[in-house]
């Protein structure tokens, strides 16, 4: 029971497209880089698509890590 | 942010092991670029693969991870522009025998690929040396090792 109550935010309204309304502390600056960077046309959408880029980015090195050395007899292929 | 993709070479380094697999991976870890993976290549790893348990590496490694938008294949139009380009690169005098050779062809159409979505290639196969004269895609040297 512990952890399933851990696991409810306290302080989040969830919205009808599965987003929650949280209280964050962000820092205005970079929250207006993301923005520009991302070409985003609202803060909650540069928060979401930089989490989202972040954690596929995260993933994509993660698994390149772990093919190193994977087939160490992979053939020479005329490329 | 600019897209980035490793050619083939990249990913046989990676898999091999070694110092320039470490090179190439601590490079894309600080690059600041984002990575796609470009299906042909996928395409040309596979039929390097000599055991069913390799393909699998290579489909959980590089393309499992990837997002469906981020796994690069050809349009019809690209595919097209393939076709013309390796026309316009026999009118020019090419040599047609390299252009027969199936993995050079393949390279002119990852050429292209790259081209059209405005993506660098990770790459130190020298065929693209001389494909850039004719497609101008954008390639970068694959880090050697330290």
């Amino acid at each position: 029971m512990a952890g399933k109550s851990a696991s409810k935010s306290t302080a989040g309204k969830r919205t009808r497209s599965g987003r929650e309304r949280m209280n964050l502390l962000i820092d205005p600056r970079l929250l207006r880089a993301a923005a520009v960077a991302l070409g985003t046309t609202n803060k909650s959408d540069a928060v979401n698509v930089a989490l989202e880029r972040l954690a596929e980015d995260a993933a994509i090195l993660r698994e390149l890590g772990a093919a190193t050395g994977e087939i160490p007899d992979y053939p020479c292929v005329d490329t | 942010m600019p897209l980035s993709a490793l050619d083939t070479n990249g990913y046989v380094d990676i898999l091999r092991g070694g110092s320039r697999a470490a090179a190439i991976h601590a490079a894309l870890d600080a690059a600041g670029t984002r990575l796609v993976v470009l299906m042909p290549v996928i395409a040309e790893l596979l039929q390097g693969a000599r055991r069913l348990a390799d393909e699998r590496t290579v489909l959980r490694r590089f393309v499992d991870p990837m997002p469906v938008n981020r796994r690069i294949a050809a349009t019809a139009a690209e595919w097209t522009a393939t076709g013309e380009r390796v026309a316009a690169m026999l009118r020019a005098g090419h040599d047609p025998a390299e252009l027969a050779r199936r993995a050079f062809w393949l390279d002119v159409h990852i050429a292209q690929l790259c081209r059209s979505r405005g993506i660098t290639l990770l790459t130190d196969d020298e065929d693209h040396e001389r494909i850039e004269r004719h497609v101008r895609h954008r390639t970068a040297a694959l880090p050697s090792s330290p």
